[in-house]
């Protein structure tokens, strides 16, 4: 499907053009000062969708050195975050699609140790509490994991980048009522795999154990 | 609004993607509608509970690497210069072979027709390939076989009877 089409005024506060225009012109430190600010979010990105925190690392690695060197070609038609996201995701796509990562990806490896997660503060709270959390931590990763590709990266965009409709819509080369619609698929999907989790939810234990999420 | 409408909007009103208009209907309308305000309710439970997925922190390796990359990358202009070079240099190469390959076979071609005399030709004009009359001493199935080697005025051709 064709994207929407999105006037150029749109963007033309994004504070990140003038970094780009400085890129353009060879300024290495102007795309350090993006990579500092966007290396978190496209780690996370990728992770979610290839959920191996050193393939996560390296893919990231390489979205990076892929904008460096796409730069001079970049236009200011789109912020530079769907630009970079848009790479990021054709990464993902294409080392999960490798078969490789296929192989290599089970449940396991996704609660393996070795994660960098920043788990929320246990500091005292019971054993059988901090069993409770992980076992939803389990459970809400797992959920997000068997959404299709497309609704997981809708997802991800939407609720741990703050993607607008327009702007997923973007990113993933589809309409806004494809994107629609996939979120609406996976808001279903998620609210059936995660009822039971969703109960203790409603009692408040989860947003007083967990506090706000980091985002 | 009805039901099934509403409930095809939850979503995008959850997220708040839903126009001003159209979100104020809905939730008129789940104020009346206790199995629609369920519904709505186990979505935005859902969907709070995936917004507490820990995040990934990137190991403080990360950015040097990047920038010990982008150091070692060759410059993006001659990146650019050469991912337009190789099409380029393909395209020109296979319009090349192409061509030679058109003149040759054209070349070849007129090499082949010139012995064959055309039964327009008139027998004196046929006797202008003498140069090859010893070709009809050739074995049959050799490659010289059927060339026409005209007889001394009648025209025929060379394996002709």
């Amino acid at each position: 499907m064709v994207p929407p089409s999105i006037p150029v005024s749109q963007y033309a506060s994004d504070p990140d053009a003038e970094l780009m225009v400085r890129v353009k012109q060879g300024d290495e430190s102007a795309f350090a000062a993006l990579v500092e600010k966007y290396q978190r979010p496209v780690m996370n990105f990728i992770y979610r969708m290839v959920l191996n925190t050193a393939e996560a690392e390296d893919l990231t690695q390489e979205a990076f050195l892929r904008a460096y060197r796409a730069a001079p070609r970049y236009r200011h038609e789109a912020r530079l975050s769907t630009w970079l996201f848009r790479i990021a995701i054709n990464l993902a796509l294409k080392k999960l699609r490798s078969g490789r990562l296929k192989r290599a990806l089970s449940l396991n490896q996704v609660f393996g140790a070795g994660r960098r997660v920043r788990e929320p503060a246990a500091a005292g709270l019971q054993p059988d509490v901090q069993l409770e959390q992980r076992e939803m931590l389990r459970a809400l990763e797992t959920a997000l994991h068997e959404l299709p590709e497309r609704q997981r990266i809708a997802v991800t965009l939407q609720r741990f980048e703050g993607f607008s409709y327009h702007e997923i819509a973007e990113t993933m080369g589809c309409s806004v009522g494809s994107v629609e619609s996939l979120l609406g698929r996976a808001k279903s999907k998620l609210r059936d795999s995660l009822a039971p989790y969703a109960t203790v939810h409603k009692t408040g234990r989860w947003e007083v154990e967990h506090g706000v999420p980091d985002g | 609004m009805e039901c099934r409408t509403v409930r095809s909007k939850l979503s995008s009103l959850i997220d708040g993607e839903l126009p001003h208009d159209d979100a104020r209907a809905a939730r008129e309308h789940l104020r009346r509608c206790r199995t629609c305000a369920l519904e709505y309710r186990d979505l935005v439970s859902a969907w709070e509970l995936v917004a507490g997925i820990p995040r990934i922190k990137p190991s403080a390796e990360l950015l040097p690497s990047i920038k010990a990359c982008m150091a070692e990358a060759p410059a993006a202009g001659f990146l650019q210069m050469r991912r337009w070079a190789f099409p380029a240099l393909a395209t020109a190469m296979c319009a090349a072979g192409i061509t030679i390959g058109v003149l040759l076979g054209g070349w070849m071609q007129a090499g082949n027709r010139a012995p064959l005399a055309r039964t327009d030709e008139t027998p004196g004009q046929i006797q202008n390939f003498q140069s090859i009359r010893h070709f009809s001493d050739a074995p049959p199935g050799s490659l010289a076989e059927g060339i026409l080697v005209p007889s001394s005025s009648s025209g025929k051709r060379g394996n002709e009877p």
